[in-house]
Protein backbone atom coordinates (compact mmCIF):
# COMPACT_ATOMS: atom_id res chain seq x y z
CA UNK A 1 0.00 0.00 0.00
CA UNK A 2 1.55 3.27 -1.09
CA UNK A 3 0.26 6.57 0.22
CA UNK A 4 1.56 9.87 -1.10
CA UNK A 5 0.03 13.23 -0.40
CA UNK A 6 0.67 16.58 -1.95
CA UNK A 7 0.29 19.64 0.22
CA UNK A 8 0.09 22.49 -2.18
CA UNK A 9 -1.34 24.82 0.37
CA UNK A 10 -0.71 25.32 4.04
CA UNK A 11 -2.84 23.11 6.23
CA UNK A 12 -3.51 23.37 9.91
CA UNK A 13 -3.75 20.51 12.38
CA UNK A 14 -5.41 20.73 15.74
CA UNK A 15 -3.96 18.52 18.42
CA UNK A 16 -3.91 18.81 22.21
CA UNK A 17 -5.41 22.30 22.12
CA UNK A 18 -2.65 23.47 19.84
CA UNK A 19 -2.88 24.32 16.18
CA UNK A 20 0.00 23.49 13.90
CA UNK A 21 0.39 25.08 10.49
CA UNK A 22 2.18 22.87 8.02
CA UNK A 23 3.83 24.28 4.95
CA UNK A 24 3.24 23.20 1.39
CA UNK A 25 5.50 20.43 0.10
CA UNK A 26 5.41 18.91 -3.34
CA UNK A 27 7.87 16.01 -3.20
CA UNK A 28 5.64 13.24 -1.78
CA UNK A 29 3.71 12.57 -4.99
CA UNK A 30 6.90 11.98 -6.96
CA UNK A 31 8.28 9.92 -4.07
CA UNK A 32 5.34 7.59 -3.90
CA UNK A 33 4.90 7.12 -7.62
CA UNK A 34 8.50 6.12 -8.09
CA UNK A 35 8.56 3.94 -4.98
CA UNK A 36 5.39 2.19 -6.19
CA UNK A 37 6.75 1.58 -9.67
CA UNK A 38 10.15 0.51 -8.39
CA UNK A 39 8.68 -2.01 -5.98
CA UNK A 40 6.18 -3.28 -8.55
CA UNK A 41 9.07 -3.76 -10.95
CA UNK A 42 11.06 -5.67 -8.39
CA UNK A 43 8.06 -7.88 -7.65
CA UNK A 44 7.67 -8.77 -11.31
CA UNK A 45 8.98 -11.89 -13.02
CA UNK A 46 11.72 -9.82 -14.55
CA UNK A 47 13.44 -9.53 -11.21
CA UNK A 48 12.25 -11.41 -8.13
CA UNK A 49 8.96 -13.06 -9.18
CA UNK A 50 7.14 -12.12 -6.04
CA UNK A 51 3.44 -11.67 -6.54
CA UNK A 52 0.87 -9.80 -4.56
CA UNK A 53 -1.58 -7.00 -5.04
CA UNK A 54 -0.90 -3.34 -4.45
CA UNK A 55 -2.84 -0.18 -4.02
CA UNK A 56 -1.62 3.32 -4.66
CA UNK A 57 -3.34 6.14 -2.85
CA UNK A 58 -2.35 9.48 -4.28
CA UNK A 59 -3.79 12.91 -3.91
CA UNK A 60 -2.54 15.64 -6.13
CA UNK A 61 -3.54 18.88 -7.68
CA UNK A 62 -3.89 17.82 -11.30
CA UNK A 63 -7.31 16.18 -11.47
CA UNK A 64 -6.97 15.45 -15.17
CA UNK A 65 -4.06 13.15 -14.66
CA UNK A 66 -4.78 9.46 -15.28
CA UNK A 67 -4.23 8.72 -11.63
CA UNK A 68 -7.25 7.80 -9.62
CA UNK A 69 -7.53 10.35 -6.89
CA UNK A 70 -8.84 9.58 -3.51
CA UNK A 71 -12.49 10.41 -3.12
CA UNK A 72 -11.98 13.42 -0.95
CA UNK A 73 -15.53 13.39 0.27
CA UNK A 74 -14.79 10.19 2.18
CA UNK A 75 -11.57 11.45 3.68
CA UNK A 76 -8.21 9.86 3.25
CA UNK A 77 -8.06 8.46 6.75
CA UNK A 78 -11.33 6.58 6.27
CA UNK A 79 -10.09 5.23 2.97
CA UNK A 80 -6.89 3.90 4.49
CA UNK A 81 -8.71 2.35 7.45
CA UNK A 82 -11.28 0.77 5.15
CA UNK A 83 -8.51 -0.70 3.04
CA UNK A 84 -6.80 -2.18 6.08
CA UNK A 85 -9.95 -3.76 7.39
CA UNK A 86 -11.14 -4.96 4.00
CA UNK A 87 -7.87 -6.60 2.97
CA UNK A 88 -6.41 -7.93 6.19
CA UNK A 89 -7.95 -11.39 5.64
CA UNK A 90 -6.36 -11.77 2.22
CA UNK A 91 -2.83 -11.53 3.54
CA UNK A 92 -1.43 -14.91 4.63
CA UNK A 93 1.35 -15.80 7.03
CA UNK A 94 3.84 -16.09 4.19
CA UNK A 95 3.10 -12.61 2.83
CA UNK A 96 4.63 -9.26 3.60
CA UNK A 97 2.34 -6.29 4.04
CA UNK A 98 4.07 -3.04 3.13
CA UNK A 99 2.85 0.46 3.89
CA UNK A 100 4.91 3.31 2.46
CA UNK A 101 3.74 6.78 3.39
CA UNK A 102 5.19 10.07 2.21
CA UNK A 103 3.79 13.32 3.49
CA UNK A 104 3.62 15.50 6.56
CA UNK A 105 4.16 14.27 10.08
CA UNK A 106 4.12 16.09 13.35
CA UNK A 107 5.57 15.69 16.81
CA UNK A 108 3.38 14.61 19.73
CA UNK A 109 1.95 11.43 18.20
CA UNK A 110 1.18 12.72 14.72
CA UNK A 111 3.26 10.41 12.51
CA UNK A 112 0.86 10.72 9.57
CA UNK A 113 -1.05 13.88 8.79
CA UNK A 114 -3.46 13.49 5.94
CA UNK A 115 -5.32 16.34 4.35
CA UNK A 116 -8.39 16.44 2.20
CA UNK A 117 -8.26 18.37 -1.00
CA UNK A 118 -9.60 21.85 -0.53
CA UNK A 119 -9.76 21.57 3.22
CA UNK A 120 -7.50 23.70 5.38
CA UNK A 121 -7.70 21.20 8.24
CA UNK A 122 -5.59 18.04 8.37
CA UNK A 123 -6.42 14.78 10.07
CA UNK A 124 -3.97 12.88 12.22
CA UNK A 125 -3.32 9.14 12.11
CA UNK A 126 -1.71 8.24 15.41
CA UNK A 127 0.84 5.53 16.10
CA UNK A 128 -1.78 3.49 17.93
CA UNK A 129 -4.10 3.65 14.95
CA UNK A 130 -1.35 2.52 12.60
CA UNK A 131 -0.39 -0.43 14.80
CA UNK A 132 -3.99 -1.36 15.64
CA UNK A 133 -4.86 -1.44 11.96
CA UNK A 134 -1.98 -3.75 11.04
CA UNK A 135 -2.30 -6.01 14.10
CA UNK A 136 -4.96 -8.34 12.60
CA UNK A 137 -2.93 -8.74 9.40
CA UNK A 138 -1.21 -12.12 9.17
CA UNK A 139 2.35 -12.37 7.97
CA UNK A 140 5.11 -9.85 8.36
CA UNK A 141 4.37 -6.15 8.28
CA UNK A 142 6.67 -3.34 7.30
CA UNK A 143 5.74 0.29 7.78
CA UNK A 144 7.92 2.89 6.08
CA UNK A 145 7.30 6.56 6.76
CA UNK A 146 9.00 9.44 5.00
CA UNK A 147 7.66 12.22 7.16
CA UNK A 148 8.81 14.58 9.89
CA UNK A 149 9.15 13.05 13.37
CA UNK A 150 8.47 9.63 11.88
CA UNK A 151 10.86 7.92 14.31
CA UNK A 152 8.10 8.05 16.92
CA UNK A 153 6.49 4.98 15.36
CA UNK A 154 9.58 2.78 15.69
CA UNK A 155 9.13 0.40 18.60
CA UNK A 156 11.84 0.04 21.20
CA UNK A 157 13.33 -3.43 21.04
CA UNK A 158 12.79 -4.94 24.51
CA UNK A 159 16.32 -6.00 25.29
CA UNK A 160 15.75 -6.26 29.05
CA UNK A 161 13.04 -8.52 30.54
CA UNK A 162 11.25 -5.68 32.32
CA UNK A 163 10.85 -3.84 29.00
CA UNK A 164 8.82 -6.75 27.62
CA UNK A 165 6.01 -6.15 30.11
CA UNK A 166 5.19 -2.84 28.46
CA UNK A 167 4.02 -4.72 25.39
CA UNK A 168 4.76 -2.04 22.81
CA UNK A 169 6.97 -4.38 20.79
CA UNK A 170 4.94 -6.27 18.20
CA UNK A 171 6.84 -9.28 16.80
CA UNK A 172 6.66 -9.48 13.04
CA UNK A 173 6.09 -5.74 12.58
CA UNK A 174 9.06 -3.82 11.24
CA UNK A 175 9.51 -0.08 10.89
CA UNK A 176 11.72 2.16 8.82
CA UNK A 177 11.48 5.90 9.33
CA UNK A 178 13.04 8.87 7.60
CA UNK A 179 14.02 10.62 10.80
CA UNK A 180 14.20 10.25 14.55
CA UNK A 181 11.25 11.14 16.76
CA UNK A 182 12.59 14.64 17.37
CA UNK A 183 13.79 15.43 13.86
CA UNK A 184 12.18 16.81 10.76
CA UNK A 185 12.57 15.07 7.39
CA UNK A 186 13.82 17.12 4.47
CA UNK A 187 13.05 17.23 0.77
CA UNK A 188 14.81 18.97 -2.10
CA UNK A 189 15.05 19.18 -5.84
CA UNK A 190 17.87 16.89 -6.92
CA UNK A 191 19.75 18.43 -9.81
CA UNK A 192 21.03 15.15 -11.24
CA UNK A 193 17.50 13.81 -11.75
CA UNK A 194 15.74 17.15 -12.18
CA UNK A 195 12.86 16.57 -9.80
CA UNK A 196 11.98 16.73 -6.15
CA UNK A 197 12.15 13.95 -3.59
CA UNK A 198 12.32 13.52 0.11
CA UNK A 199 15.95 12.75 0.93
CA UNK A 200 14.87 9.50 2.54
CA UNK A 201 12.81 8.36 -0.44
CA UNK A 202 15.56 9.40 -2.83
CA UNK A 203 18.09 7.16 -1.10
CA UNK A 204 15.51 4.42 -0.52
CA UNK A 205 14.95 4.32 -4.28
CA UNK A 206 18.68 4.11 -4.86
CA UNK A 207 18.96 1.35 -2.26
CA UNK A 208 16.49 -0.85 -4.12
CA UNK A 209 18.12 -0.21 -7.47
CA UNK A 210 16.08 2.65 -8.92
CA UNK A 211 18.60 4.56 -10.95
CA UNK A 212 16.33 7.20 -12.53
CA UNK A 213 17.81 6.55 -15.94
CA UNK A 214 15.13 6.62 -18.66
CA UNK A 215 15.96 3.39 -20.42
CA UNK A 216 12.29 2.62 -20.81
CA UNK A 217 8.95 4.12 -20.03
CA UNK A 218 5.94 2.33 -18.76
CA UNK A 219 2.39 2.90 -17.79
CA UNK A 220 1.85 0.53 -14.93
CA UNK A 221 -1.34 -0.68 -13.46
CA UNK A 222 -1.21 -0.84 -9.73
CA UNK A 223 -3.88 -2.14 -7.45
CA UNK A 224 -7.50 -1.61 -8.25
CA UNK A 225 -7.23 0.08 -11.58
CA UNK A 226 -5.08 3.00 -10.69
CA UNK A 227 -2.63 3.87 -13.42
CA UNK A 228 0.69 5.51 -13.32
CA UNK A 229 1.43 8.17 -15.80
CA UNK A 230 4.33 7.56 -18.12
CA UNK A 231 7.26 7.24 -15.85
CA UNK A 232 10.79 6.10 -16.30
CA UNK A 233 11.40 2.47 -15.52
CA UNK A 234 14.96 1.28 -15.36
CA UNK A 235 16.04 -1.51 -17.63
CA UNK A 236 18.79 -3.65 -16.27
CA UNK A 237 19.48 -2.24 -12.86
CA UNK A 238 21.89 -2.95 -10.12
CA UNK A 239 20.72 -3.66 -6.63
CA UNK A 240 23.18 -2.16 -4.20
CA UNK A 241 21.49 -3.79 -1.23
CA UNK A 242 21.15 -7.26 -2.74
CA UNK A 243 23.35 -9.28 -0.45
CA UNK A 244 23.66 -13.04 -0.83
CA UNK A 245 20.48 -13.25 -2.88
CA UNK A 246 18.28 -11.27 -0.51
CA UNK A 247 17.39 -7.63 -0.09
CA UNK A 248 16.77 -7.02 3.58
CA UNK A 249 15.38 -4.19 5.62
CA UNK A 250 18.59 -3.94 7.63
CA UNK A 251 20.76 -3.55 4.55
CA UNK A 252 18.44 -0.88 3.11
CA UNK A 253 18.55 0.96 6.43
CA UNK A 254 22.35 0.72 6.46
CA UNK A 255 22.57 2.01 2.87
CA UNK A 256 20.38 5.05 3.57
CA UNK A 257 22.04 5.79 6.90
CA UNK A 258 25.51 5.67 5.35
CA UNK A 259 24.51 8.13 2.64
CA UNK A 260 22.99 10.47 5.21
CA UNK A 261 26.06 10.22 7.39
CA UNK A 262 28.88 10.22 4.85
CA UNK A 263 27.47 11.93 1.75
CA UNK A 264 25.03 14.43 3.24
CA UNK A 265 27.17 14.62 6.40
CA UNK A 266 24.13 14.55 8.61
CA UNK A 267 25.29 13.16 11.92
CA UNK A 268 22.41 14.41 14.04
CA UNK A 269 20.38 16.42 11.52
CA UNK A 270 18.22 13.61 10.10
CA UNK A 271 18.90 10.05 11.16
CA UNK A 272 16.67 7.22 9.89
CA UNK A 273 15.45 4.68 12.41
CA UNK A 274 14.55 1.03 12.12
CA UNK A 275 13.45 -1.86 14.28
CA UNK A 276 16.43 -3.08 16.29
CA UNK A 277 17.18 -6.55 17.64
CA UNK A 278 18.48 -9.68 15.94
CA UNK A 279 15.63 -10.33 13.49
CA UNK A 280 15.73 -8.91 9.97
CA UNK A 281 13.05 -8.90 7.28
CA UNK A 282 13.63 -9.91 3.68
CA UNK A 283 11.86 -7.69 1.18
CA UNK A 284 13.04 -9.50 -1.95
CA UNK A 285 14.65 -12.85 -2.43
CA UNK A 286 16.15 -14.49 -5.51
CA UNK B 1 22.19 -8.24 35.17
CA UNK B 2 23.43 -4.72 34.46
CA UNK B 3 25.42 -4.63 37.72
CA UNK B 4 27.01 -8.03 37.14
CA UNK B 5 27.88 -6.99 33.60
CA UNK B 6 29.58 -3.87 34.89
CA UNK B 7 31.46 -5.79 37.58
CA UNK B 8 32.65 -8.42 35.12
CA UNK B 9 33.79 -5.90 32.54
CA UNK B 10 35.70 -3.96 35.20
CA UNK B 11 37.39 -7.14 36.44
CA UNK B 12 38.36 -8.18 32.91
CA UNK B 13 39.71 -4.76 32.10
CA UNK B 14 41.84 -4.71 35.24
CA UNK B 15 43.29 -8.14 34.43
CA UNK B 16 44.05 -7.31 30.81
CA UNK B 17 45.43 -3.82 31.39
CA UNK B 18 47.21 -4.90 34.54
CA UNK B 19 48.99 -7.72 32.74
CA UNK B 20 50.50 -5.49 30.05
CA UNK B 21 53.47 -4.34 32.18
CA UNK B 22 54.17 -7.96 33.06
CA UNK B 23 55.00 -9.14 29.60
CA UNK B 24 56.47 -5.80 28.62
CA UNK B 25 59.04 -6.15 31.42
CA UNK B 26 60.54 -9.30 32.85
CA UNK B 27 59.10 -12.71 32.85
CA UNK B 28 56.28 -13.58 35.14
CA UNK B 29 54.70 -14.83 31.92
CA UNK B 30 56.98 -16.43 29.39
CA UNK B 31 54.42 -17.56 26.87
CA UNK B 32 51.68 -16.18 24.72
CA UNK B 33 49.13 -17.80 22.47
CA UNK B 34 46.76 -17.45 19.59
CA UNK B 35 43.77 -19.53 18.63
CA UNK B 36 41.34 -19.55 15.73
CA UNK B 37 38.00 -21.33 15.54
CA UNK B 38 35.34 -22.07 12.94
CA UNK B 39 32.00 -22.71 14.57
CA UNK B 40 28.40 -23.58 13.98
CA UNK B 41 26.50 -20.92 15.90
CA UNK B 42 22.91 -21.51 16.98
CA UNK B 43 20.76 -18.64 18.24
CA UNK B 44 17.82 -19.77 20.36
CA UNK B 45 14.94 -17.28 20.07
CA UNK B 46 13.13 -16.20 23.23
CA UNK B 47 9.40 -16.58 23.55
CA UNK B 48 8.72 -12.90 22.89
CA UNK B 49 10.39 -13.12 19.47
CA UNK B 50 7.55 -15.39 18.22
CA UNK B 51 10.06 -17.01 15.90
CA UNK B 52 8.80 -20.03 13.95
CA UNK B 53 12.13 -21.84 14.39
CA UNK B 54 13.47 -23.19 17.68
CA UNK B 55 17.03 -22.32 16.65
CA UNK B 56 18.67 -20.16 13.99
CA UNK B 57 21.89 -21.43 12.41
CA UNK B 58 24.85 -19.20 11.64
CA UNK B 59 28.52 -19.73 10.88
CA UNK B 60 31.03 -18.05 13.14
CA UNK B 61 34.75 -17.49 12.76
CA UNK B 62 37.18 -15.81 15.07
CA UNK B 63 39.92 -16.19 17.58
CA UNK B 64 41.71 -15.07 20.67
CA UNK B 65 45.09 -13.51 21.24
CA UNK B 66 46.43 -14.31 24.68
CA UNK B 67 49.30 -12.02 25.65
CA UNK B 68 49.26 -12.90 29.32
CA UNK B 69 49.74 -16.44 30.68
CA UNK B 70 50.16 -17.05 34.39
CA UNK B 71 51.39 -20.55 35.39
CA UNK B 72 49.97 -21.94 38.62
CA UNK B 73 52.09 -24.97 39.47
CA UNK B 74 53.05 -27.44 36.75
CA UNK B 75 49.65 -28.40 35.39
CA UNK B 76 47.46 -25.33 35.62
CA UNK B 77 47.73 -21.95 33.99
CA UNK B 78 45.55 -18.90 33.87
CA UNK B 79 45.49 -16.76 30.76
CA UNK B 80 43.87 -13.49 29.74
CA UNK B 81 43.32 -12.38 26.18
CA UNK B 82 41.47 -10.41 23.58
CA UNK B 83 38.81 -12.14 21.48
CA UNK B 84 37.15 -11.20 18.21
CA UNK B 85 34.50 -13.09 16.27
CA UNK B 86 32.42 -12.54 13.13
CA UNK B 87 29.12 -14.39 12.91
CA UNK B 88 27.30 -14.54 9.59
CA UNK B 89 23.59 -13.94 9.20
CA UNK B 90 21.50 -17.01 9.90
CA UNK B 91 20.12 -19.27 7.21
CA UNK B 92 17.04 -17.66 5.66
CA UNK B 93 13.72 -19.09 6.75
CA UNK B 94 10.58 -17.70 5.14
CA UNK B 95 10.87 -13.93 5.05
CA UNK B 96 13.28 -13.50 7.94
CA UNK B 97 16.80 -14.21 9.09
CA UNK B 98 18.86 -13.23 12.14
CA UNK B 99 21.32 -10.45 11.60
CA UNK B 100 25.09 -10.93 11.29
CA UNK B 101 27.22 -9.45 14.02
CA UNK B 102 30.77 -8.93 15.17
CA UNK B 103 31.90 -9.28 18.76
CA UNK B 104 35.05 -8.09 20.48
CA UNK B 105 36.11 -8.27 24.08
CA UNK B 106 38.26 -9.73 26.78
CA UNK B 107 38.52 -13.32 27.91
CA UNK B 108 39.94 -15.32 30.78
CA UNK B 109 40.77 -19.03 30.52
CA UNK B 110 42.03 -21.66 32.89
CA UNK B 111 43.99 -24.53 31.30
CA UNK B 112 44.47 -27.88 32.94
CA UNK B 113 47.25 -30.08 31.50
CA UNK B 114 45.61 -33.47 31.89
CA UNK B 115 48.41 -35.30 30.06
CA UNK B 116 51.41 -34.15 28.02
CA UNK B 117 49.20 -34.13 24.93
CA UNK B 118 45.79 -33.14 26.20
CA UNK B 119 44.62 -29.89 27.74
CA UNK B 120 41.20 -29.11 29.15
CA UNK B 121 40.12 -25.46 29.16
CA UNK B 122 37.38 -23.57 30.86
CA UNK B 123 36.89 -19.90 30.19
CA UNK B 124 34.67 -16.91 30.09
CA UNK B 125 34.59 -13.75 28.02
CA UNK B 126 32.81 -10.46 28.08
CA UNK B 127 32.18 -9.26 24.54
CA UNK B 128 30.56 -6.30 22.95
CA UNK B 129 28.51 -7.48 19.98
CA UNK B 130 27.45 -5.25 17.13
CA UNK B 131 24.73 -6.16 14.63
CA UNK B 132 26.27 -5.11 11.34
CA UNK B 133 23.26 -3.70 9.45
CA UNK B 134 22.12 -1.50 12.31
CA UNK B 135 25.34 -0.91 14.25
CA UNK B 136 23.38 -1.77 17.35
CA UNK B 137 25.53 -2.73 20.32
CA UNK B 138 24.68 -5.63 22.58
CA UNK B 139 26.78 -7.03 25.45
CA UNK B 140 27.46 -10.76 25.44
CA UNK B 141 28.65 -12.95 28.27
CA UNK B 142 30.38 -16.04 26.91
CA UNK B 143 31.09 -19.29 28.74
CA UNK B 144 33.42 -21.75 27.03
CA UNK B 145 34.71 -25.28 27.45
CA UNK B 146 37.39 -26.64 25.15
CA UNK B 147 39.49 -29.72 24.73
CA UNK B 148 42.89 -29.32 23.04
CA UNK B 149 45.12 -32.06 21.67
CA UNK B 150 48.77 -31.38 20.95
CA UNK B 151 49.94 -31.81 17.37
CA UNK B 152 53.60 -31.05 18.06
CA UNK B 153 56.13 -32.00 20.72
CA UNK B 154 56.37 -30.20 24.02
CA UNK B 155 60.01 -29.30 23.45
CA UNK B 156 59.36 -27.15 20.43
CA UNK B 157 59.10 -23.39 20.76
CA UNK B 158 55.80 -23.17 18.88
CA UNK B 159 53.39 -25.77 20.05
CA UNK B 160 50.29 -26.46 17.95
CA UNK B 161 47.02 -27.88 19.19
CA UNK B 162 43.80 -28.88 17.53
CA UNK B 163 40.86 -27.80 19.66
CA UNK B 164 37.16 -28.42 19.99
CA UNK B 165 35.38 -25.55 21.73
CA UNK B 166 31.81 -25.68 23.01
CA UNK B 167 30.32 -22.38 24.18
CA UNK B 168 27.27 -20.53 25.32
CA UNK B 169 26.58 -16.85 24.67
CA UNK B 170 24.25 -15.21 27.14
CA UNK B 171 22.48 -12.00 26.18
CA UNK B 172 19.68 -10.28 28.02
CA UNK B 173 17.25 -11.12 25.21
CA UNK B 174 18.33 -14.60 24.06
CA UNK B 175 20.90 -17.38 24.40
CA UNK B 176 23.15 -18.95 21.77
CA UNK B 177 25.06 -22.22 21.77
CA UNK B 178 27.90 -23.04 19.45
CA UNK B 179 30.57 -25.61 18.78
CA UNK B 180 33.23 -26.21 16.19
CA UNK B 181 36.86 -26.90 15.53
CA UNK B 182 39.94 -24.77 15.71
CA UNK B 183 43.65 -24.57 16.13
CA UNK B 184 45.73 -22.90 18.76
CA UNK B 185 49.40 -22.15 19.03
CA UNK B 186 51.40 -21.46 22.16
CA UNK B 187 54.60 -19.58 21.59
CA UNK B 188 57.34 -19.55 24.21
CA UNK B 189 59.26 -16.33 24.48
CA UNK B 190 63.01 -16.44 23.94
CA UNK B 191 64.41 -15.71 27.36
CA UNK B 192 68.15 -15.48 27.78
CA UNK B 193 69.30 -17.48 30.79
CA UNK B 194 71.89 -15.98 33.09
CA UNK B 195 75.04 -18.05 33.55
CA UNK B 196 78.02 -17.74 35.84
CA UNK B 197 81.29 -17.22 34.09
Amino acid sequence: MYIGLDYHYTISVESNDNTYNLSNITGPIQDIKEVAVAIEQLKSERYFSQGGSSILLVEEEDFDAPVQLLPTQNGIKNRIETYYKGNSNEITENDIFLLYYTGHGGSADMPMIVASEGSPVGEVITKKEITDWVKPIQGKKIIILDSCFSGQVVDEYPREPDERDIGSYVPGTFFLSASAASQTAKEARFIEIDHRHGFFSYYFLRAIGWNHSPEATSQMEIGTGEHMRDITVPGRIDFPTLNGGVMSLGDIYRYISDYFRFTERWITYQTPQTTLGPIDLILFQQ
Amino acid sequence: MKLSRLALSTLFLIIIVGSIPLFAGFSITNRYGVSMDVLWYGSIPSEFHHDPLPIRSHLSIGGTFTPAVFPIGDTVELSAGLSGYYTTRSIVFGTTFWRPFMAFGTSIDMSLYISPSFVGKIGTALLLGMYLPTWELAPIWRLQLAGEYALTEQSQRNRWFVRIPISVDIRSDYISVFAGIGFSCRINRLIAKEQNR
